[in-house]
């Protein structure tokens, strides 16, 4: 995945943040996913589709952290993400 | 047929169209499954095996929801060895399609049609009426939840749990202090002051299970352990576990959102808490150490 691909949330997915934990449940295989804090952020951020490096400036401006980290955590967070059908990514 | 049936739901609902709603049938019975009357009508043969399952939630008054079944003798079903559900979007219709059945339940209409395999048995009536039950459950305010419930002076405990986690344990220790009201599967609907849960005529190993209801005093989720303890679980976490062991088919976003307001509701009225257990009657002391203190 790049900082410039673009990624779009699976519009057909119900979705709760409760005090900073999220839950994600996916109707097509009825599995719920919990996000933390950092999971609920990029989730909303989401709410309109958005570039990687988008995301990263998400979590750059509302989490202390470095920037290589930032974009090593996106990437794997959505990665696991569109692994799991709850986005889609592209080129 | 098909072996996409799923997948043209308009071709489905024709191939009912050709049965439903029922002109005749051979049998019916009535059962209450917490406040809803289900009546059902279908093929000979049916009933015997039926109502020695259906016992004390037998009734005559009439139905709130009503299920129709009817064999169909070219329906191969085969392709599907297991369950698979569709919704159409809105989450009012729903199908269920399995090996010896396809079933189609309107929530809004309160009906469901069920069209047999020729190698169905009555006991596909019982599947659908369980699964018939979850969605009218959530259009209710409700759930239908894997678990046992005990009913003792301080208000309702559901033991929460899949498959194996210790609901008939749970129950067998149980019976001799409290009534038990299930020991496999709890109607919970909301009620005007917190939740009220119901035994359901869908019983489990115990094969006990009682047409009572009584009010939910909290929502424990089992966890086998070398000890005894209920302890405190994370909001996200509790509702999360207790999401994992409603009885839900649905694949509509709808009913995805209802099932979350409605778990999210109850921890707000009701406490759901981990009960650590070891297989003795003795986790009622951490239970009362918890409770009525």
């Amino acid at each position: 995945m790049l900082l410039d691909d673009r990624v779009s949330r699976n519009t057909i997915t119900a979705y709760r943040n409760l005090d900073g934990e999220g839950l994600v449940m996916n109707p097509s295989d009825s599995m719920l996913h919990s996000l933390n804090e950092v999971g609920c952020a990029i989730w909303e951020a989401l709410a309109e589709p958005k570039a990687v490096r988008d995301l990263v400036a998400v979590v750059l401006g509302q989490f202390d952290c470095d920037q290589a980290t930032a974009e090593r955590d996106v990437i794997e967070f959505l990665a696991a993400l569109q692994a799991q059908g709850l986005v889609k990514v592209q080129a | 047929m098909s072996a996409l049936l799923h997948e043209d739901l308009d071709q489905v609902d024709r191939q009912f169209a050709r049965h439903f709603p029922l002109a005749r049938w051979d049998e019916q019975l009535g059962l209450k499954v917490g406040p809803v009357r289900v009546g059902v009508r279908m093929p000979a043969g049916s009933r015997e095996v039926l109502i020695p399952r259906y016992g004390g939630f037998l009734t005559d008054e009439p139905a709130d929801f009503r299920c129709e079944a009817d064999r169909s003798t070219g329906l191969d079903m085969s392709a599907y060895p297991n369950i698979l559900t569709r919704s159409r979007p809105g989450g009012r219709v729903h199908y269920v399609f399995r090996w010896d059945f396809i079933a189609r339940i309107d929530v809004a209409d309160a009906s469901a049609w069920i069209l047999l395999a020729p190698v169905s048995t009555p006991l596909c009536v019982d599947s659908v009426i369980r699964i018939a039950t979850s969605f009218m459950a959530v259009a209710r305010g409700g759930v239908l939840v894997h678990s046992a419930a005990v009913a003792t002076d301080i208000g309702a405990f559901l033991f929460c749990g899949i498959s194996g986690c210790g609901k008939s344990t749970v129950g067998k220790l149980s019976r001799d202090r409290y009534p038990l009201l299930t020991d496999e599967m709890t109607l919970v609907e909301k009620a005007d002051v917190g939740y009220r849960v119901w035994g359901t005529p869908f019983w489990g190993e115990l094969q006990l299970s009682v047409n009572r209801s009584a009010p939910l005093r909290a929502a424990l989720l089992l966890a086998k352990a070398p000890y005894n303890a209920v302890e405190d679980v994370p909001a996200g976490e509790a509702i999360m576990e207790f999401m994992k062991t409603i009885l839900y088919f649905g694949q509509s976003v709808e009913t995805c959102d209802a099932l979350m307001n409605v778990s999210m509701d109850l921890r707000k009225n009701v406490p759901i808490k981990r009960l650590q257990f070891r297989p003795e009657a003795t986790f009622w002391e951490a239970i009362d150490h918890a409770f009525r203190r």
